[in-house]
């Protein structure tokens, strides 16, 4: 492999990287009102948000990427395949988030609730210094999972051209006919970028889950 | 003249489903007095206790705290439970500390979120009920890295910490092994001797017959003993309560 060829893979780094970042952006801000309107006391909101979870999570990946790249594209709005790409797998990522998050509030004790309750803590005092910060550290080891399992399925953005590791690891094997080596080492960049997030994953884990009460 | 109560329950009826928790209970507890709640398991002790500061809403009756009157079977103003809960601290069998704050931070938030009390003013409140439970030393450390008997003491200060009239305590030992039940015991009695006013709900024969002023032995959802502490635990006169006291004692 020459040089130029590995820098030309070297350069859909920052695209894998930039494409999962902003979809988990998308997906862990979004993600949150999601998980509270699928827990709404107010039934219409609660049963709309359980069906569009459901619903979005029951179509695989690369149908949701055709449908706005190519389905919004001819005629609704006009997306570059990046935009598209960060688009569908933020949105995807929202509603994997929120069942994260939903699985995050219901580790925490019903005591947290008492107490905050029995204090006179308003319900927004409740989420904002009881509950999130519980959440969020209950949830951090399966949203680093779930961070690496996105990076790996970014990889479908290739079919609708985004430049990234995949994309390039196909065009450099198209030209060279050099697909064993060319897609081991695409592969490698892909176990390089989740090593971190693992790492990462389990500090995390360690430190927070003893602040937490279950 | 007899003051008016701190506490009064009048007729206080709870179900759930077709299971009848609480049977038109009545109850009074004067200022600075110390009232045991006892009685065996599945009594309606607790929840009687969790329907003073309407943890649990009542179905019928009705709440009267410190002048303020809250009639169940109806949705109360948040207001009215607000000023109703100002009145009343709670100590849970759980401890229920919040697992990711110090121990200062678990005493010193709700001051400030609450009271609306400056941060460095909160401190130094905990810091002194920190003390007077006998942790101070404690104020940096994680509850998680607290005995359990250490972490109901911090429970105690985070309540009184928003001065409240009233201290409610769900079965405040029953979590802890004897030695560790013991320290929370002195805190309480030390709280007693202060002048606190207290409701009790427990399995410590002990505390009732020699801290607590007045006993009320609960079972089946109903009141079947109150009187003075030392009358109830030594001599009971009803079947049911003898029945109680001898399974007690027979421990």
């Amino acid at each position: 492999m020459t040089v130029d060829t590995a820098l030309y893979i070297l350069a859909g780094l920052p695209v894998t990287i930039a494409l999962t970042g902003l979809a988990l952006l998308f997906g862990a801000v979004v993600g949150f009102p999601l998980m509270l309107a699928a827990q709404s006391a107010f039934t219409p909101l609660r049963l709309l948000t359980v069906g569009v979870i459901s619903f979005v999570r029951s179509v695989p990946p690369i149908l949701w990427l055709f449908l706005i790249f190519f389905g919004l594209g001819s005629g609704v709005v006009t997306l570059s395949a990046f935009s598209a790409a960060v688009v569908a797998f933020g949105l995807i990522a929202a509603v994997n988030m929120a069942e994260i998050y939903r699985g995050g509030m219901v580790a925490i004790h019903h005591g947290q609730y008492e107490a905050a309750i029995a204090l006179n803590f308003s319900t927004y005092r409740l989420y904002r210094d009881i509950l999130i910060p519980q959440m969020v550290r209950v949830s951090i080891p399966s949203a680093a999972t779930y961070a690496i399992g996105l990076m790996k399925d970014s990889a479908i953005a290739s079919t609708i051209g985004v430049a990234e590791l995949a994309f390039r690891g196909n065009q450099i094997s198209l030209q060279t006919y050099r697909g064993l080596e060319v897609y081991a080492v695409v592969g490698l960049l892909y176990i390089l970028l989740s090593l971190p997030v693992a790492a990462l994953s389990r500090e995390a884990e360690r430190h927070l889950r003893a602040k937490v009460s279950r | 003249m007899k003051a008016s109560p701190v506490v009064k329950l009048q007729g206080i009826c709870k179900s759930y489903g077709s299971h009848a928790v609480l049977k038109n209970v009545d109850l009074e507890v004067q200022a600075g007095e110390v009232l045991a709640i006892i009685g065996p398991s599945g009594s309606g002790k607790s929840t009687l206790l969790r329907c003073i500061n309407y943890l649990e809403k009542p179905d019928s009756g009705v709440v009267t705290v410190n002048g303020l009157a809250v009639k169940g079977g109806t949705e109360p103003r948040r207001h009215e439970l607000f000023q109703l809960r100002r009145s009343l601290g709670m100590v849970f069998q759980s401890f229920n500390l919040f697992p990711h704050m110090s121990v200062l931070q678990n005493v010193s938030l709700p001051q400030q979120r609450v009271l609306g009390r400056a941060r460095a003013d909160a401190d130094t409140v905990s810091m002194q009920l920190l003390d007077r439970v006998g942790l101070a030393d404690k104020a940096q450390q994680y509850p998680g890295r607290c005995s359990g008997g250490q972490q109901q003491r911090i429970a105690i200060a985070r309540a009184l910490a928003l001065d409240p009239k009233v201290m409610l305590f769900d079965e405040p030992t029953s979590a802890l092994d004897p030695e560790l039940g013991l320290e929370v015991l002195a805190v309480m009695r030390q709280l007693a001797e202060s002048g606190m006013t207290m409701i009790v709900v427990t399995h410590e024969m002990g505390f009732a017959e020699n801290v607590s002023d007045h006993a009320m032995i609960m079972a089946d959802g109903q009141v079947i003993e109150y009187g003075p502490s030392r009358d109830i635990i030594r001599s009971p006169k009803s079947e049911r309560a003898v029945r109680f006291l001898r399974a007690v004692n027979e421990r």
